[in-house]
C-alpha cells in the first residue's frame, strides 16, 4: 500500500549549494505532522518543491499515488494540496471577501452553496466576517495570518502545508491558531506544520520531522524525536 | 565575399560591442543592481549626445572632454531621480505599474524636448582626430570609432574596479543581494543605492558624447537602444560586469555582421531577436546556471 | 447594475453621442471625435491589461500599426491581384474587394490578438518588467519590418483612397467611421466592465496584486495573462484598423509613432486604473486637450503637455483622478493604491 504522500528521495540544489539532500518523508492520510530545523535547514524548499514552486532535480513527489513531475501550482492546489506562505500574500487591492473568492471561484469544489454564503461561512470561521470589506492593509497581524489560512482552506485541500503560521503573533494568538488547525485536522485535512515556535509544534503535531542543512535526521513520535541527541545537539542544544 | 571584408565587419563588431557594452553598464547598474528597470536609460544616452554637441559647436570643447566633464552633472540629476523614484514608488512598493510608466514618461520628455530644441535633423561633432582611420595591412579602424571603443573599456574597467575594491562599491553589490544586512554595518541602503543610481546616469552622459562621436545623433535612435541593452544585460546575467561585456562583443559582432551581409536597415531587428531569443531561451544569462 | 442594462447603457450613449453630432453638423467635430474615441478604445485595452492584471504593455504603438497595416495591405491587394494573380483568383477577389471596414476590423483584431499571444507566450513566464521591455522593442523591431517591406510603400508611405461616401445609406464616410469607432469604443468599455466583475476578472486581479499567492489559490496564471494580453492587443489592433482610411496616408514613423504608447499608458493613469472608468474619463479628458493644445498651441506641445502630466500624475496621485473621490467611498477601510505587483 502507498501512502497518501511520499517524499521519494528528492533532492534540490541552487547553484553549487545543496538545499535539500535525499530526503524522504511519507505522511498517512490525517496526519499531522510537524516539520522543524535551525533557518536554512530547508523546511521552505521542501513546501516549495510540494507546491511547485520548485521542482527537484533528483526523486520524486507523489500524492495520492500521482506524481507531482510537470504540475503546475495551481494545477496541485487544484489537486488538494495548498499551502499558506511564511510572509503572509494577501492580495492587496481586493477586500477580505474577495481574497477569499478568489480560491473558491479556482479551486472550490464544493457547489452547493452559493459563493458569497461560502466566503460568508469561511470568514466566520476565522471571526473575519464582520471584516470581510475591509482591505487587507486595515488588518492586524494575526488576522493577516488567518486569512493567510483561511484563503489556503478555501480551496478545500486534503493536505495543508502551514508555512510559519505563527511567525510573530503573541502567545494566546498562537493557540488560537493552533486551536484552528487542530479543527482543521478534525474535520480530516492532513497538515504539515512548519514552524519555529516549539510550544506550538509540540501541542500540535503527532509526528515530528526535524531537517538539519538539508538532511533529514529524525523523524518519529514528537516527544521521542526532541530527546533525541542528534536533534538536541544540531538543532536545540547547540 | 573575401575574407577581408569578414574581419573587417567582425573588427566594427567587436569596436562597436565595447560601445554597447558602454551604454550597458549603466542599465547592468539600475537594473542588475537595485532592480530598477530605467527603461529611459538610452534617452539620458542621447541627452549626453546632445550636450557633447552644444559644448563642441557652441564653445569648441572636443566630445571626450565634455564627456567626462558631463558625468559630474548626470550624476547629479542621477542623485534626483532616485530619490522622486524612492519617494514616489520604491518606499510605498509600487515600482511595478507606476515605476515603469514614471521612466517611460521620462524617456518621452526627454525625446520631446531634444525635438522641439534641436529638431529631427541628425547632428555631429567634430574633432581633427575623427576623420582619420588606421590601416593594419587590409584592416581598417577608423578613429571615429576606435576611440570610444577604448574609452569604452577604461569605462567598464574603473566601474569594475570600483565595485570591487572600494568599499562603496562593495556595498552596491551587497545591496542588490541583502539590503537588511548593510544596514547591520550601519549603512543607509538608500544612500548606496542614490549613489549607485547617480552612477549609472553618470555613465550615459560619458556614453552619449561617445555615440555622437561614432556617429550622427537624431533624438529617437535612443528607442534602438532600449531592446540592445536589455538584450545584453539579460544576457550578460543581469549585472554580471565580466557578463556584460561579453554579451554587448556578442551583439556587437552579430548586428555588424548582419548589416554588412544583408543592410543596415535590417540591424535594429537583430537586437530584439536577439532579446527575445535571451528572454525564452536564457533568462538567467550566458553565465548563469 | 447588471451587464445586460450597462450594455445597452453604453450603446445608447454611444448612440445618442452619434445623433448629437449630427445634430450639431461640425465636420471638425467629427474628425477630432474620431481620435477622441479612438483613444477610449485604446486606453481601456492597455488597461484590461495594465490595469486589471499588472502586466505594462509599451507596445500599443505596434499593435495599432498591426491593425493599421493589415488594411492597407488588404487594400492594396485588390489591385496586386490584377497584375500578380491568375486571372480566376484576380475576379474572385475583384468581387469580395474593398473588404467592408467591419471585416478589416475583425481582420486587424486577429492579427494583432495573435501577435499579443506570441509575445506573451515568450515573455510572460518571467516577471512583469520583461515583458514590458519586449514590447517596447517589438514596436522597433515591427516598425523595421514595415519599412522595409515595399508592398505596404516602406518607408515612403502608403496613400489609401477614401470613398467620400458609403454604400450604407449613402452615409458620408467620415461620419461612418466615427460610429464605426463610436461602437468599437462602446463594445471595448463592455468587454473590460464584463472582466472586471467575473471569475476572470478576479483571477487578473490577484495575478496583478501577487502571482505567487494567485497560483496557490488555484488560478492558472499563464493562461490568464495570455488570455489577457491577446484580448488587449486585439482591441488595440481593432482600434487602428479603420485607421488609414481615416487618415488616407499611411507612413511608418507616424503609425508606430510613440504617441500611442504614452497615450495608452497616461489615460488609464490619469483617470485610474481600477476600472473602467478611469480610462474612459482620462481619454476624455487627455485626448480633448491634446486636439485643443495641438491646435492652440502646436503639435510637439501637446506631446511635451502629456508626458508631464503622465509623470506627473504616477509620482502625485497614482490613483488617478477617479482616486480623489476615494474619501467620498468610507465603506472599504484601509484603501490602498492598486497596482503595485511586480
Amino acid at each position: 500500500m502507498t501512502a497518501f504522500l511520499e517524499i521519494d528521495a528528492i533532492t534540490k540544489k541552487f547553484g553549487g549549494f545543496t538545499a535539500l539532500d535525499n530526503i524522504t518523508i511519507s505522511v498517512g492520510r490525517g496526519e499531522r505532522v510537524g516539520l522543524i530545523g535551525p533557518n536554512g535547514s530547508g523546511k521552505s524548499t521542501v513546501v516549495n518543491c510540494l507546491s511547485g514552486v520548485f521542482s527537484p532535480e533528483l526523486g520524486a513527489i507523489r500524492f495520492r499515488d500521482q506524481d507531482l513531475r510537470g504540475l503546475r501550482a495551481f494545477e496541485r492546489t487544484r489537486l488538494g494540496i495548498a499551502r499558506s506562505f511564511q510572509l503572509p500574500k494577501p492580495f492587496r487591492s481586493l477586500t477580505v471577501a474577495e481574497n477569499v473568492r478568489v480560491p473558491l471561484l479556482y479551486a472550490g469544489r464544493g457547489r452547493s452553496k452559493a459563493i458569497d454564503e461560502q466566503c460568508h461561512d469561511l470568514l466566520t470561521r476565522v471571526a473575519l466576517h464582520d471584516k470581510a470589506d475591509w482591505l487587507p492593509a486595515a488588518l492586524t497581524q494575526v488576522e493577516l495570518r488567518k486569512l493567510e489560512l483561511i484563503r489556503a482552506v478555501a480551496t478545500e485541500p486534503e493536505l495543508l502545508l502551514a508555512d510559519e503560521a505563527m511567525a510573530g503573533l503573541s502567545g494566546s494568538e498562537v493557540t488560537e491558531i493552533v486551536a484552528f488547525l487542530l479543527q482543521l485536522s478534525d474535520d480530516g485535512v492532513t497538515i504539515i506544520m512548519i514552524e519555529h515556535i516549539m510550544s506550538a509544534v509540540m501541542s500540535f503535531s503527532n509526528r515530528l520531522v526535524v531537517l538539519v542543512s538539508g538532511k533529514k535526521v529524525a523523524d518519529g513520535d514528537p516527544q521521542v524525536v526532541v530527546k533525541d541527541p542528534i536533534v538536541e545537539s544540531a538543532y536545540l542544544g547547540q | 565575399m573575401s575574407v577581408e571584408f569578414l574581419i573587417n565587419a567582425l573588427a566594427a563588431g567587436l569596436l562597436i560591442g565595447c560601445f554597447y557594452a558602454a551604454v550597458t553598464i549603466g542599465i547592468s547598474i539600475s537594473f542588475g543592481f537595485l532592480d530598477i528597470a530605467n527603461i529611459s536609460h538610452p534617452a539620458f544616452v542621447i541627452a549626453g549626445s546632445y550636450a557633447a554637441y552644444l559644448l563642441n559647436q557652441g564653445v569648441g570643447i572636443d566630445p571626450l572632454l565634455s564627456g567626462l566633464l558631463l558625468t559630474i552633472p548626470f550624476f547629479l540629476l542621477g542623485c534626483l531621480f532616485y530619490d522622486i523614484y524612492f519617494h514616489a514608488f520604491e518606499q510605498h512598493g509600487r515600482e511595478g505599474l507606476s515605476g515603469l510608466a514614471f521612466f517611460f514618461g521620462l524617456m518621452f520628455i526627454i525625446e520631446v524636448v531634444l525635438i522641439m530644441i534641436f529638431g529631427v535633423d541628425f547632428r555631429y561633432v567634430e574633432a581633427g582626430y575623427l576623420n582619420s582611420t588606421w590601416r593594419l595591412g587590409f584592416l581598417d579602424l577608423p578613429l571615429r570609432l576606435l576611440i570610444p571603443s577604448l574609452v569604452a573599456v577604461l569605462l567598464f574597467v574603473a566601474l569594475q574596479l570600483f565595485l570591487s575594491t572600494t568599499f562603496q562599491g562593495r556595498a552596491i553589490i551587497a545591496v542588490s543581494q541583502d539590503p537588511s544586512a548593510l544596514s547591520l554595518l550601519s549603512i543607509r541602503p538608500r544612500r548606496i543605492k542614490r549613489l549607485a543610481f547617480g552612477l549609472s546616469v553618470a555613465s550615459a552622459g560619458l556614453a552619449g558624447a561617445l555615440l555622437i562621436m561614432i556617429q550622427p545623433v537624431e533624438p529617437s535612435i535612443g528607442r534602438e537602444y532600449i531592446g540592445r541593452v536589455f538584450a545584453i544585460c539579460v544576457l550578460g546575467g543581469m549585472g554580471s560586469l565580466p557578463g556584460t561585456l561579453i554579451a554587448a562583443l556578442l551583439l556587437g559582432v552579430i548586428e555588424s555582421l548582419t548589416s554588412s551581409y544583408y543592410g543596415p536597415a535590417w540591424a535594429p531587428a537583430v537586437s530584439f531577436t536577439f532579446l527575445l531569443a535571451t528572454l525564452t531561451l536564457r533568462p538567467r544569462g550566458l553565465l548563469g546556471r | 447594475m447588471r451587464m445586460p442594462i450597462f450594455s445597452l447603457l453604453a450603446l445608447v450613449v454611444a448612440a445618442a453621442l452619434f445623433a448629437a453630432f449630427l445634430a450639431i453638423g461640425n465636420e471638425y467635430l467629427f474628425f477630432a471625435g474620431y481620435v477622441v474615441v479612438q483613444y477610449v478604445v485604446i486606453a481601456t485595452a492597455w488597461n484590461i491589461l495594465g490595469g486589471y492584471c499588472g502586466y505594462v504593455n509599451f507596445g500599443t504603438g505596434a499593435f495599432f500599426a498591426v491593425g493599421a497595416y493589415a488594411t492597407v495591405a488588404l487594400h492594396k491587394l485588390q489591385n496586386y491581384s490584377e497584375n500578380n494573380f491568375p486571372p480566376a483568383v484576380a475576379e474572385v477577389i475583384a468581387v469580395i474587394f474593398p473588404l467592408p471596414i467591419p471585416v478589416l476590423i475583425l481582420i486587424g483584431g486577429l492579427l494583432s490578438g495573435i501577435i499579443g499571444l506570441l509575445m506573451g507566450y515568450l515573455t510572460l513566464r518571467l516577471r512583469g518588467v520583461f515583458f514590458a521591455i519586449a514590447t517596447l522593442a517589438l514596436a522597433v523591431v515591427l516598425q523595421t519590418l514595415v519599412v522595409n517591406w515595399d508592398y505596404v510603400g516602406g518607408s515612403r508611405g502608403a496613400t489609401i483612397l477614401r470613398p467620400p461616401t458609403t454604400s450604407l445609406f449613402g452615409m458620408d464616410y467620415i461620419h461612418y467611421l466615427f460610429a464605426l469607432m463610436l461602437l468599437l469604443a462602446a463594445i471595448s468599455i463592455i468587454i473590460a466592465r464584463g472582466i472586471e466583475r467575473s471569475t476572470f476578472g478576479y483571477g487578473l486581479a490577484s495575478i496583478r496584486d501577487d502571482e505567487l499567492a494567485a497560483e496557490a489559490a488555484g488560478v492558472p496564471t499563464l493562461r490568464l495573462k495570455l488570455a489577457c494580453t491577446a484580448i488587449s492587443g486585439a482591441l488595440m489592433g481593432m482600434a487602428g484598423a479603420p485607421f488609414p482610411y481615416y487618415v488616407g496616408y499611411v507612413e511608418p514613423a507616424s503609425t508606430f509613432s510613440l504617441i500611442y504608447a504614452v497615450n495608452a499608458i497616461a489615460m488609464p493613469m490619469v483617470g485610474g486604473t481600477a476600472g473602467w472608468l478611469g480610462p474612459l474619463l482620462g481619454s476624455l479628458t487627455l485626448g480633448s486637450l491634446q486636439q485643443i493644445a495641438s491646435v492652440t498651441i502646436s503639435s510637439e506641445a501637446s506631446l511635451l503637455l502629456i508626458g508631464v502630466i503622465l509623470v506627473a500624475f504616477v509620482v502625485l496621485a497614482p490613483r488617478g483622478m477617479l482616486g480623489w473621490f476615494d474619501r467620498l467611498r468610507p465603506k472599504r477601510k484601509g484603501m490602498v493604491a492598486t497596482g503595485g505587483g511586480h
